[in-house]
This record gives C-alpha cells, structure tokens and sequence, in this order.
C-alpha cells in the first residue's frame, strides 16, 4: 500500500507549495524588512544594515494606543458579525428552498459591486445629512444626528458590512449539514423548541461558528477600508499605518516592523481563539 | 413568531442599502453626491466609457477573479479530499498550513509579496495576482470542501461499488454530483475574494495593471468620484450576469451527471 500512503501528499502538496511559497515566503522577507534602516530621501532602505529602532518605535504611547484600538476593534467587528451572521443564519436555514435561495443572493449581491462602492454608498447613508440621520432626527426619535464618521462606529459598520456575507454563507452551508429529520426526532421525542436548539442545532452548528468567528476576528483585526475611509485619524488600526508608513510616508522599514506585529498579533488571536474554543466545548 | 422574518428581511435590505444607493446616484447629474429625484443623467456614465482605465480594470478583475476561483477549486479540493478520505502523517501538515494564510493580513502579505515578487521577478505579472487571490481564497474553499467531503458520501460509494460501478463510475455518477453544491459555492466564494480583494492587489499592481478595487481605492483617496459609483453599478449587472451563466452551466453538467 506505499502509493495509498502517498496519495494524500499528491494531492495536498498543490495547496501546501502555494501557502509556502506564497505565504511564508514574504512573511521572511518581511522580519529583514523591518531590521532595516531607512534611507533619507527616495531609497526605501539602506541595504546592508541591521537595527532595532523600528521596533523601539512601536513601543512608544501612541503606537500601542494604536495597538490596543486595534485588538478592541476587531474583537467588537468579531463578535458582532458573528452574532448577527448567525442569527440571520437561522432564519434563512427555516425558510423554504427558494426563499434561502433569493435570501442568500441578496446577501452575496453587495459583494459583486466592489467593496469600495459600500464604503462610497456607506459614507452617504451614514453622513450626518444621510437617510438614516434624517429619518431619526424628522420623527422625533433623536434630538442630533449620530455622529457615524469619522468615528469607530461607522468604521466597524462599514466593516461589519464586508466580513459578514462570507460569515451568513458559511454558516448558512454548516446549517444545511444538520439533518432536519435530527430535528424532527427532537420534537418529537417531547423537545421544546429551546431545548432542540440547545442540545441538536446549537452543537452541530460549533465548527462554522468556530471557523466564521476565527475569521471575522482576523479580517477585523486586519481592517484597513473601514478605518481608513470611515474612521477617526486619531482611532486607526495597525493596517492603516503599516498603508501609512508604507505609501504615505514611504518609510518601508517601519512599516515592515509594524506588519510584523500584525503577523505576530494574528497568530496569537488565532492560537487564544482556538484553545478557548475547545475549553469552552 | 412573525418578528424574526421581519428583522431577517429588514437586515437583508440594510445590507443591500450601500450598493443600491451608489447605484441610484451613479445617474446624479451633478457632480457632487446629491442623489437624482427629478433629473437623472447618464453623465457619469459617459465619462466612465471616455476613461478607458475604468473598463480595462472591469474585465481585468472578472478574468482575475474567474482565474482565481477556478486555480483555487483545483487546489482546494484535491486537498480537502485527502484530509478527508486519509489517514496520514501529512494531513496534520495540510490542516496547520490552511491556517497560515488566515493569520497573514492582507497589508502584511502585500507589503511582504512586494518584493518577494520583484526578487522573483514577477512584478505586476496578472499570473502572481491570480496565485495570491487564490491562496487569500484558499481556506474558505478548503473548509466548504472538507464540510462537503465529510457527509458521508463514502457510504453511498460503496453502494455504488457493491451494486457493481466500477471505481470511476462510483466517483462520477455518485461523488461528482454530490459535491457540486460545494463546488459552486466554493467557487463563487473564490470569485468574491478575488473580486473584492483590493488591499493586496493596490501593492502588486501598476497603473497599467491596475483592477477595479485598486483604481476605485486611487480614486476615493483623493476624490470622491461618482465614477466609482458607476464602476459598482456596471460590475453588479456584468457579475450577476456572468454567475448567473456559470450557474446555469453548472447546473445543466450537473443534471447531466446526475441522470
């Protein structure tokens, strides 16, 4: 049975070359990056050269304000997808075949504009003259508009607003995996409805959740659009300065260091998320 | 019992709100966001066709994406197969390796590949564009795969196998069809990543290259440009328009299969 024992490495290792070569590749160029000095002028770095002070950098008071703004707004953008993806998960499961059907095609057709389209259309609904302001503020429910943006608020909406399509498909697919017959069982066996939830839907529904919560909590940890067209310049995340540094600034050693730190940050996330979800199970 | 429907639909039309709204001013004829009640124009529309930039960048994305959804569907799956259907020393490797791409945020992978690529001398070529957007993509697709994969499809293999298919009729006629919801929602998946993927694309691409989330980004950071309102309007109708072919496709090779 060698080829059997094989097999399976035949078939991974399109995928495995890719993460490697593709992923881990400039992750290592990134580490040297970042030990850089920085040219004066046009030079992205001084070859040759090797220095802390871009790591000192992110120590400093206004570095790690960055730092924890980015680590509270992503758990929020997280937990909220998460939530409002799963309840809006359920409710599509209970429709019948068509209506989850159309339902999951209004949920995937914002993502066929352009995530930058959400952002533009975002900024004007938001916007302190925007529909929703005006309509609070005309029937009495608000005395002044919300301020969305510039601001956190809009930033995790317009956030909220990417990740969660991907969060409700997956768990719309993870839902459609329990058998109804399970369900039926439950009931009938004299379950209430909580309880068919608690004990049959609730259990089964854990991988996507699990999945879609490591997810969300990486993309909101990483949130560039959001926080950089509808956030506060003094709120940003790790990602619109490492854009910052990079572009704006053209500081490359620096902004190496700080996608370091976000490599370094996610992985934690991902390791802690992952060793509380199989504690909490 | 009633109010969960209400809240459900309510939410839907929320999220269908921004794209809805850029597409009812991408008819304003001002030049300012004030959206058309009386007076629609096709101004925007007109200077979108006069910049070539913007319909270049359209089809640019769509094959990019199409390209990415396909490569990642072909890696994906042989994978998730083997993860499923094996027990080997290599399937823990394959599972942790699925995590790294997850754990690279996007600016980090963008400002890493870019000179990685220019080392590789790769710079700007659409071929590492697709082989990024498809290792983004390739988590999701693996995880849909592995879900698919894992509902006991094995059981009514051997059925087939027991009722005399031989092992290539077994995976045709019983396998294929069964994973084709998977299929097709792993690749629209792979298609939405790539399609929206703007962050790492704005490092890896040049003015010459440039796809339709890379140019709207240029634009809104200086501008905001009722442009980029007609760019969502136009790939709305061209995306739903080409999914709605592939899924018509892949629909008919499904029945197909399945007969």
């Amino acid at each position: 049975m060698a080829n059997r024992r094989w097999t399976p490495v035949w078939l991974g290792m399109p995928a495995l070359t890719l993460i490697l070569g593709l992923g881990l590749g400039p992750v290592v160029l990134m580490v040297r990056m970042s030990l850089y000095e920085r040219t004066d002028g046009v030079g992205n770095y001084t070859p040759g050269t090797a220095t802390l002070a871009n790591y000192e950098r992110l120590l400093e008071a206004d570095s790690l304000k960055i730092v924890g703004f980015t680590l509270l707004f992503g758990a929020s953008v997280a937990l909220a997808t998460v939530v409002i993806g799963y309840v809006l998960a359920l409710v599509l499961d209970s429709w019948p075949r068509r209506w989850r059907t159309v339902g999951l095609a209004v949920v995937v057709i914002p993502k066929l504009t352009n995530g930058l389209a959400t952002v533009f259309g975002l900024k004007r609904i938001l916007g302190e003259q925007g529909p929703i302001n005006s309509l609070m503020v005309n029937s009495g429910l608000l005395v002044h508009p919300v301020e969305f943006w510039p601001g956190a608020l809009g930033a995790a909406i317009a956030e909220i607003d990417f990740i969660l399509p991907y969060v409700v498909v997956l768990l719309v697919l993870q839902l459609g995996r329990i058998d109804p017959r399970w369900l039926a069982a439950a009931r009938g066996l004299g379950a209430s409805r909580t309880q068919v939830f608690r004990r049959v839907t609730w259990p089964l529904s854990i991988p996507g959740i699990l999945l879609a919560g490591q997810l969300s909590l990486m993309w909101g940890i990483g949130s560039l659009f959001g926080p950089q067209f509808l956030g506060n310049p003094s709120e940003t995340t790790i990602s619109v300065e490492v854009q910052h540094q990079a572009f704006d600034l053209g500081h490359w050693p620096r902004a190496a260091a700080w996608a370091v730190l976000l490599f370094a940050i996610n992985g934690m996330a991902f390791a802690l998320s992952g060793y509380l979800a199989r504690r909490c199970r | 019992m009633m109010f969960r429907h209400v809240a459900a639909i309510g939410l839907l039309l929320l999220m269908l709100w921004p794209a809805l709204d850029a597409a009812w001013l991408s008819f304003s004829p001002d030049s300012f966001l004030t959206p058309p009640t009386d007076r629609w124009s096709l101004k925007w529309y007109r200077n979108f066709f006069d910049d070539r930039r913007w319909a270049a960048a359209i089809l640019r994305s769509f094959i990019s994406a199409s390209a990415s959804a396909t490569a990642g569907v072909l890696v994906a799956a042989p994978a998730a197969w083997a993860v499923v259907r094996y027990r080997s020393w290599f399937n823990g490797i394959l599972k942790a390796g699925m995590l790294l791409p997850v754990a690279i945020a996007p600016v980090v992978l963008g400002m890493g590949l870019l000179p990685f690529l220019y080392r590789l001398k790769l710079s700007g070529s659409p071929v590492a564009l697709v082989a990024v957007h498809t290792l983004m993509a390739l988590p999701m697709l693996f995880w849909i795969f592995q879900n698919s994969f894992a509902q006991r499809s094995d059981i009514l293999e051997a059925a087939a196998r027991g009722l005399g298919a031989s092992p290539w009729q077994a995976f045709r006629l019983v396998t294929v069809p069964l994973t084709i919801p998977a299929l097709i929602a792993a690749w629209i998946c792979g298609f939405l990543i790539s399609w929206n993927e703007g962050i790492v694309t704005v490092f890896l691409t040049t003015p010459s290259t440039e796809t339709l989330p890379t140019l709207a980004w240029r634009q809104l950071k200086f501008s905001v440009s009722p442009l980029v309102a007609v760019a969502s309007c136009l790939s709305l109708v061209l995306t739903v328009l080409g999914v709605g072919v592939i899924l018509r496709l892949t629909k008919r090779f499904g029945s197909h299969s399945g007969a």
